[in-house]
């Protein structure tokens, strides 16, 4: 069964061509990456494989349901959301805001269980976020409300996690250790994950399918290995891009 | 809880305060013997007849307004925002001066404020409202050029009006809680309104973070947001058709009430209902026994109050 499925799905916003046609088939344990320029829509067409966004042509399929027919409540028991850019202006705690994870599982005017909050405490120690606990959201630091942000997806347990640029603004360590825990949760609990990432050597790393955004409509899909290669990158990006072999790894820089 | 307890114990305190203070002080038990006795005397008509109107008034006003300044708040993604950012109390205000340019007092005047803040809602909601999450800063934009239109057309009306009216105009303006009609159905709206929001006090806890994301943790935006609009938008008519434009209390009481109850919305909605009132109460008392035998405009003590009360939360979150 696909987990998360579009048929003949067209996007637009602006009057700028995002897809068009696209028939895409998302399956547990995939780690799927979306690369293209600013400005091609990559974030938008994360957001409508959410439901998020709604003016589009043709069909997203959530396990076989119609996601424009799913309460957000449903959807939220599948689908995880790592937005962009997240701006917390008021001053609720790091507890408050991880435990909204939950929030798709209690009933309307109940309170988080004891179990919530263990789960809660658990994403809090994998996020390093745990001395954090009290501090108000509104004066975190950006990569501190990246890996907050992470935190919440993390307790909400998604099935299918879209993720947004989840590196910016991350130190390297915390980098690597979102793009490896996230995986991980993919490869050994049967999930799958999609994001928007920039940094092509990530991508190589971590993805194991890729979805190029051209910017014209025209969108090229299918294994790592057969799209991520000099040409096509450097034609996507509009700069040449080399590879360098190393042993057994291999690097894109920018010429 | 307690904390509640503690509002609820303030808000009675403050009833009890503002029932004795007056032209004709009295002391505690004059109070309770005037509420309780059945004999008819000079004391028992002023508390029942005067005084006690006007504090239930005076509470329920400030009740609405605080609720409405954290419903604003929320909807907006502000915590700057107040009731009248959208400029309800604006469309209210021209009407009703408007009214007594044309000779309408009494009654009629509150019916006028009550359309006048509606149809300025529904103005607005019609013209920025959109289903779009994306869109949610056309709702502020829209509100905030309607409440600079109405701000234009009131002070057009000020400059036009005879001298004679002008007074009762510039107090009507500043928030007056001088005539207090029966309060019996804006008590029973606003504890309706009250537990419908308290039903998704959890979905506003969530929708704290933003449109987007709590839609993607399961709130249903699009309702929630109408709920928020709709209300936010009738507790504030309600306030504004009984006592005018009262600044300050809508956006002071939330914020402050944040920094002690905390951002929890099953305890900061009953917070600000108790809080809110007191406030208003204790700022109504001060505005008619400050400067005996004069009477001044509510507004001016809350903004009074407000103002410095503000200036120094605001240091103190920075340092």
């Amino acid at each position: 069964m696909n987990l998360l499925e579009t048929r003949q799905l067209s996007l637009s916003r602006a009057n700028k061509k995002i897809c068009h046609n696209l028939d895409l088939q998302i399956k547990a344990g995939e780690c799927w990456a979306i690369l293209g320029q600013n400005g091609v829509g990559k974030s938008t067409l994360l957001l409508t494989l959410a439901g998020l966004f709604e003016s589009y042509q043709g069909d997203v399929f959530l396990q076989e349901h119609v996601i424009q027919k799913m309460s957000r409540r449903e959807i939220a028991k599948i689908i995880g959301v790592m937005l962009q850019d997240d701006v917390w202006s008021f001053p609720a705690s790091v507890e408050e805001f991880v435990l909204h994870g939950r929030h798709a599982y209690r009933s309307g005017l109940g309170d988080f269980s004891a179990q919530d909050k263990a789960f809660a405490k658990q994403a809090l120690c994998d996020t390093d976020l745990l001395e954090l606990v009290h501090r108000p959201v509104n004066q975190l630091s950006g990569g501190e409300s990246r890996r907050l942000a992470l935190a919440t997806l993390l307790v909400q347990a998604p099935k299918l996690m879209l993720l947004d640029e989840p590196v910016n603004h991350l130190d390297l360590k915390y980098q690597i250790g979102l793009l490896n825990l996230v995986c991980d949760i993919v490869k050994n609990q049967q999930k799958s994950v999609i994001m928007v990432l920039h940094d092509v050597n990530l991508v190589q790393r971590f993805c194991d399918k890729i979805v190029m955004l051209w910017g014209d409509g025209n969108i090229e899909y299918g294994l790592a290995d057969e799209l991520l290669v000099e040409e096509k990158l450097s034609a996507l990006y509009g700069h040449k891009i080399c590879k360098l072999e190393q042993g057994e790894k291999s690097f894109f820089y920018p010429a | 809880m307690t904390k509640l307890l503690a509002l609820f114990i303030f808000a009675i305190v403050c009833a009890v305060f503002a029932l004795s203070q007056g032209s004709v002080a009295m002391s505690l038990l004059e109070v309770w013997q005037a509420l309780l006795s059945s004999a008819p005397n000079s004391h028992e008509v002023i508390i029942r007849e005067i005084r006690l109107p006007r504090v239930i008034t005076a509470f329920l006003v400030g009740a609405m307004l605080a609720i409405a300044g954290a419903l604003m708040q929320i909807l907006l993604r502000n915590p700057l925002a107040d009731p009248y950012i959208l400029g309800i109390s604006g469309g209210a205000a021209v009407a009703v001066l408007s009214g007594m340019m044309l000779g309408i007092s009494g009654v009629l005047l509150d019916g006028l404020a009550l359309l006048g803040a509606v149809l300025s809602s529904l103005l607005v909601f019609f013209l920025g409202f959109r289903q779009h999450a994306e869109y949610s800063d056309r709702l502020l934009l829209t509100g905030v050029v309607i409440a600079a239109g109405w701000g234009a057309l009131i002070s057009l009306l000020l400059s036009l009006a005879p001298d004679m009216s002008l007074r009762s105009m510039l107090f009507w303006l500043m928030g007056d809680l001088s005539h207090s009609p029966e309060s019996g159905y804006t008590f029973l709206l606003l504890l309706t309104l009250f537990l419908v929001l308290m039903r998704y006090a959890n979905d506003l806890n969530v929708l704290m973070r933003g449109e987007l994301s709590a839609a993607s943790l399961g709130v249903s935006v699009k309702h929630i947001r109408i709920l928020l609009y709709l209300s936010a938008s009738i507790l504030t008519a309600m306030a504004v058709s009984l006592a005018g434009s009262i600044a300050f209390v809508g956006l002071i009481v939330p914020h402050l009430l944040r920094l002690f109850i905390g951002t929890n919305h099953k305890l900061l909605l009953p917070a600000c209902f108790l809080f809110g009132g007191s406030f208003l109460l204790l700022a109504d008392t001060l505005s008619r026994t400050l400067f005996l035998p004069q009477t001044v405009p509510v507004g001016a003590i809350t903004a009074m109050l407000g103002v410095p009360l503000f200036i120094y939360l605001m240091h103190r979150r920075l340092s």
